[in-house]
């Protein structure tokens, strides 16, 4: 069974569509990455996917369970973390996570000593008997974490978890993410982040309630930019913009810079790693002195914003 | 001057948040009139009284009339014995019994003093100033009546209590005391325990574990019935121990029927959480629900005042009502928990109901 199902789902609430026909699978074991900015519609698809709410039309499975009718039964198969703190300020961080242990049932002898290994992972220990309204806010996350963490979820939902925590922070909680989905645990990671949606292996990117691009973060940036860059430096007595186009390969250039007989081009190819021996190769055919030829990292920012038309 | 964007700004916010608007300027409306409608016309509403005219003389016939125009009671059962007339107050049946001796006819024609008796209930505050006061009222238009026949006569009023003679005041308070702490206070914790978790957003994370309706709302129900048992067995505890307030019912009853009156003042409460959207909303309902039990359950007033509309419309549906009425009894009449059945199925319905309406309405979503 597949940890989620979205088939063609909708959410309207009043007379705003939030989420506009979506659908997407994740598969077991992955990292999946929900891409886009404020507003797109990633919290409301979560919730439904948790059956916090229920879609307006459409079929959201978790691990073959319809939600949110079957949402007890599915529920201790899902870690989630809401996007904005809701554990009790008033309880200590010991005494929360031991709530959420026993609500979902971790059996007692269990419960300590998962507690215990939980606190020493997120580095909680030392706050332990703080209560959780007197942490800071990287610490709450730690916490809130954890908390979802606590009935050992094959499936952990994160919306938003590196919103507005410092880079350090940032950087640990992507190695706790790495970590769990190397331990077997399907991850699915809301973020506005570019930078971070690297790390997830697919992506499903969404704006304005409708899904835009799925797929690997390469395959979307190829995607977005209909291929590939290759960055050449060439020596050429004549100007080669005339036959460039002419080659195969080669979709389309930029001139970025030029230094008299010394041109620098960006090229754009189907795969930049497949084609560039034989671009390189058909350059130098045509009598072009190639001084050096890479591909060109493209972030996924750039990807976007093409995607977007940089407006949102 | 600076005051005026200020000025339109709140009265903008205030329009805006028809909720707010509602309990601001609606509720007192609401309650002027309902207090208005509920206490406006007073020729109809009178005490219950029993009457025993033990003389049968043409003077004490007369004096039954004026007692029937007296304001304030009404004489619905006549009997013919004192014996009777007392049984009918101490089982409730009626407020008060008034008794007019034998030989108070003649006495009054020879010109010797004469007496009438008064039995009241005293197990409600209002009840002896009341009669006492109807009678009194009575005994004067009497004497204004007879005085040119017979001139000026004495006639004295000679009170007796049932469940009583000697009440405390404290005694008198205790209900009312009581009925505040198991109602006002339970239901206003209560009615804040969902909102808080939704205002302050733990009710995503909450809701999200294996848990049924049934899970959260009993649990809540669980705990805050356990702090108001605690709190109210203190209460009774410090009433009994240091004001030497007495209990002349059994104690267990008593508890008994305080606790399900608990039981449904937090399923009410539970029920306000339920259907309120913050706290502020729901600690608004809770006083507003408050408001007409204050004025309309036996708290203020004896209930016979209160006019049919109201009394059928809110009295015989709050749970103060029951609670006075059947508390009264077991604390100051010292009857059992049988006498008073009728009470306990009516908490016992009315909880019911609002516990099936908080566990259906409960939403296990959010939005």
């Amino acid at each position: 069974m597949k940890p989620i199902v979205l088939k063609n789902v909708t959410k309207r609430f009043a007379d705003v569509v939030a989420v506009n026909d979506v659908s997407f699978e994740v598969e077991e074991g992955e990292l999946f990455g929900l891409l886009g900015p404020n507003g797109a519609g990633k919290t409301t698809t979560i919730r439904m996917i948790c059956g916090l709410l229920r879609p307006t039309a459409g079929i959201v499975r978790v691990f073959g369970y319809l939600q949110p009718r079957d949402r007890i039964k599915v529920s201790r198969f899902i870690g989630y973390m809401p996007q904005h703190f809701s554990l009790y300020e008033d309880l200590t961080v010991y005494e929360n996570m031991e709530f959420y242990a026993s609500l979902y049932r971790v059996p007692y002898s269990l419960r300590r000593r998962r507690i215990e290994e939980l606190l020493d992972r997120f580095l909680l220990s030392e706050f332990r008997n703080k209560l959780a309204g007197e942490l800071s806010g990287g610490t709450k996350r730690r916490l809130a974490l954890a908390t979802a963490l606590v009935h050992n979820p094959p499936l952990v939902i994160l919306d938003e978890p590196t919103s507005g925590i410092d880079p350090h922070l940032r950087y640990l909680f992507w190695k706790f993410f790495e970590e769990l989905r190397d331990e077997g645990t399907t991850l699915l990671i809301t973020t506005h982040y570019m930078d971070e949606a690297e790390f997830c292996e697919r992506l499903a990117v969404m704006r304005l309630g409708r899904l835009i691009a799925m797929g690997t973060p390469r395959e979307i940036k190829k995607m977005a930019l209909k291929g590939e860059l290759l960055k050449v430096r060439i020596k050429s007595p004549v100007s080669p913009e005339r036959f460039l186009l002419s080659m195969k390969r080669i979709k389309d250039f930029r001139v970025l810079e030029r230094n008299g007989d010394e041109l620098t081009l960006a090229l754009l190819v189907e795969d930049a790693e497949e084609d560039l021996v034989p671009v390189l190769r058909e350059l130098e055919m045509r009598g072009l002195k190639v001084l050096a030829i890479s591909p060109i990292y493209v972030s996924l920012e750039d990807a976007f914003l093409s995607l977007t038309g940089g407006l949102d | 001057m600076r005051i005026w964007p200020i000025i339109v700004k709140e009265l903008k916010q205030l329009v805006r948040d028809p909720r707010s608007l509602l309990m601001n300027v609606a509720m007192p409306l609401i309650i002027m009139v309902m207090f208005g409608v509920g206490y406006g016309e007073t020729s109809e509403n009178a005490l219950p009284v029993a009457v025993a005219n033990l003389d049968q003389g043409d003077l004490s016939w007369a004096f039954v009339d004026e007692l029937s125009k007296a304001p304030g009671i009404k004489p619905t059962c006549y009997v013919g014995t004192e014996e009777e007339a007392v049984d009918l107050v101490r089982k409730g049946k009626v407020r008060g019994a008034i008794i007019i001796p034998e030989g108070f006819s003649e006495n009054i024609k020879q010109g010797k003093d004469a007496y009438v008796k008064v039995v009241v209930d005293a197990a409600d505050p209002f009840t002896p100033a009341v009669i006492n006061q109807a009678v009194t009222s009575a005994i004067y238009g009497f004497q204004l009546g007879i005085s040119e026949q017979y001139g000026a006569v004495s006639i004295r009023m000679q009170q007796e209590t049932v469940y009583g003679p000697s009440l405390k005041r404290i005694e008198n308070f205790t209900p009312i005391s009581m009925g505040l702490l198991l109602h006002l206070v339970p239901m206003t914790l209560i009615s804040l325990s969902i909102c808080r978790e939704r205002e302050r957003g733990t009710y995503e994370q909450l809701i999200m574990a294996p848990i049924s309706r049934w899970d959260i709302i009993n649990g809540k129900l669980a705990a805050y019935t356990i702090v108001s048992m605690a709190n109210m067995l203190g209460t009774l505890g410090i009433a009994i121990m240091a004001f030497g307030v007495r209990v002349k019912g059994p104690m267990v009853d008593l508890l008994l029927f305080s606790a399900l009156f608990l039981m449904c003042s937090l399923s009410l409460g539970m029920l306000v959480s339920v259907l309120s959207r913050n706290q502020l909303q729901a600690l608004g309902t809770s006083i507003f629900l408050f408001i007409p039990e204050l004025l309309f359950s036996g708290i203020i007033s004896p209930v016979e005042y209160i006019s049919p509309v109201i009394r059928y419309s809110i009295t015989y549906t709050t749970p103060m009502y029951y609670f006075m009425k059947g508390f009264r009894a077991i604390m100051l009449r010292g009857w059992t928990i049988v006498d008073v059945v009728e009470e306990c199925m009516a908490l016992g319905i009315m909880t019911v109901v609002y516990f099936t309406l908080a566990i259906v309405l409960l939403r296990m979503r959010l939005g």
